[in-house]
């Protein structure tokens, strides 16, 4: 079983890896992608509180973007404060009640980030806090805006070499914003799959409902043609088995024919006793004056093919015949 | 430090690979699968319908296509009956018994073999005859060459001067031999 303290510490670290994982993907994405350097807007305050253009940008797309402004260091007010470990999904309500006990300001009167640290011990969590006054920030937002053009949608505060990111909207209403500008994307990376999920179904609803009107038509239809398709079925029976019949009788051997074709050979050449047909294949039993001259005859007949003698050839009759016992194939259709 | 800042990025990438092929792998491929089954059915669907219109619209065509089948006597003749598998049976019998008396011949045997009508669509008879050659041939060359259909197999055919010849048409051959005739 996870105990309070480690669900918070596991949701603290998940927390930390997908802040760390987005804000890794938006740097290569913006150092990819032309788009993202050009809208970012970079200045300076100078210490007489002076508002300087620090690099060029692309002024043509859009008046919201991502604003960095460098502040001399002394304007920015920072504390590491220990809480206890159970605070931390409370922290930004806690240091909005105790602001004052850490800050020689009232809350409502700052702009303000807090990190969570990582703690040396599980029984309490370090959380650094900045804050910058509002009566710095705003004049500056307003020289930006009218000298400018630009409405800050994300203030990226930089001083000497530390930077944290504000969000002017959020920071207006009291609350803390959080030191990652990532994490109040939130909403939006759980809305999109959110949108994206019923979206995505749509299609599959849509062709499911066209699938169900094709069905019924075809019910209905079925219906209407029951007799004509019983009808159909019919031609194709008597067509089908016409087909077999022609088959058959084109493709099994004609005996008479055989017959014939057997008389043609063995006249003149000796006399048979029998003549046996199963399938193609035939046997002749008889005798004849030479068997050779018979299997040859055979072989001269363009019906049959693969003649061959299965019994002993034995003289008959002092020499007058030879006893025969010859096999042979008959072709189909001329085929073999 | 130094060295978790320069594996970042890679890592940062290769986890977003991961992610992409998991949500491929577990979303992407089921939902196009999905889909695709989708649309191979309703093409299905929409074939078998289509037929089906085509079958309404040619109702008529099909109504007097079977009219024009089922009164060709020529069909007809092709087959041995069109009745039950007795009634050919018995049909083919007589058949072969007057053909084989019709040439002299005598018939020593004819029975039906034991064979489903209704699986082969075919009656076979197996015949056993005694005749001159001549007479023998000509029942073997009617039974092939005339209405209905009749296909001679099997054949045993024994006696001296089995070859035909009309100078030996006087020796008597005894035949025994299947025929079949086709139900319609």
């Amino acid at each position: 079983m996870i105990n309070p303290q480690q669900a918070i510490m596991y949701k603290s670290a998940i927390g930390s890896f997908f802040t760390w994982w987005l804000s890794e993907l938006q740097q290569i994405f913006s150092a990819t992608l032309s788009f993202g350097k050009s809208e970012i807007a970079e200045f300076r305050l100078d210490s007489a509180g002076e508002v300087h253009l620090a690099a060029e940008f692309d002024s043509g797309k859009t008046n919201k973007r991502l604003i960095k402004i460098e502040i001399p260091e002394i304007n920015i007010m920072q504390r590491v404060i220990r809480l206890p470990g159970t605070a931390a999904g409370e922290a930004g309500r806690v240091i909005e009640f105790e602001f004052e006990k850490y800050f020689p300001i009232p809350f409502k009167d700052v702009m303000c980030v807090h990190e969570v640290l990582p703690a040396a011990d599980h029984d309490s969590i370090e959380i650094k806090i900045r804050a910058i006054r509002k009566s710095l920030l705003a004049p500056v937002l307003r020289t930006i805006e009218e000298q400018y053009s630009l409405r800050p949608v994300e203030l990226q505060i930089t001083a000497n070499g530390d930077s944290f990111t504000l969000r002017p909207g959020n920071t207006a209403a009291g609350r803390t914003a959080r030191v990652d500008k990532n994490r109040s994307n939130w909403p939006v990376t759980i809305l999109l799959p959110g949108l994206l999920l019923p979206a995505a179904y749509i299609p599959l609803y849509k062709l499911d409902l066209y699938r169900q009107q094709v069905n019924a038509g075809i019910g209905d239809l079925t219906t209407r043609v029951k007799d004509t398709i019983a009808l159909r079925n019919k031609i194709l029976e008597i067509e089908q088995n016409l087909h077999r019949v022609t088959e058959e009788k084109n493709n099994k051997p004609q005996f008479n024919r055989i017959w014939s074709a057997i008389t043609e050979v063995m006249t003149g050449n000796g006399m048979l006793s029998s003549i046996r047909m199963h399938g193609d294949r035939v046997t002749i039993e008889g005798k004849a004056v030479s068997v050779e001259k018979v299997v040859k005859a055979l072989e001269k007949n363009a019906l049959f093919y693969k003649i061959s003698i299965d019994a002993p050839v034995k003289s008959l009759e002092q020499g007058k015949f030879e006893s025969m016992l010859v096999t042979f194939m008959v072709k189909q259709n001329g085929k073999n | 430090m130094e060295k978790i800042e320069r594996y970042s990025k890679p890592v940062a990438i290769g986890i977003l690979l991961l992610v992409i092929m998991f949500v491929w792998l577990i979303v992407v491929l089921p939902y196009h699968s999905s889909i695709m089954e989708k649309y191979r059915d309703i093409e299905r669907l929409q074939r078998k319908l289509s037929t089906l219109q085509n079958l309404e619209q040619s109702k008529d065509k099909i109504a007097g296509q079977y009219r024009s089948i089922m009164n060709n006597r020529s069909l007809d003749a092709i087959y041995i009956n069109k009745g039950n598998g007795v009634i050919a049976g018995a049909r083919l019998q007589g058949m072969v018994r007057r053909l084989v008396e019709k040439h002299g011949s005598v018939l020593t045997q004819s029975s039906i073999k034991k064979e489903s009508e209704e699986k082969t669509g075919s009656i076979t008879l197996h015949v056993a005859m005694t005749g001159s050659v001549e007479s023998t041939y000509k029942i073997f060359h009617e039974i092939e060459n005339s209405m209905p259909v009749m296909i001679v197999a099997n054949v045993n055919l024994s006696g001296t001067q089995a070859a035909y010849r009309h100078s030996a048409s006087k020796n008597m051959l005894t035949a025994s031999f299947e025929v079949t005739a086709y139900v319609k």
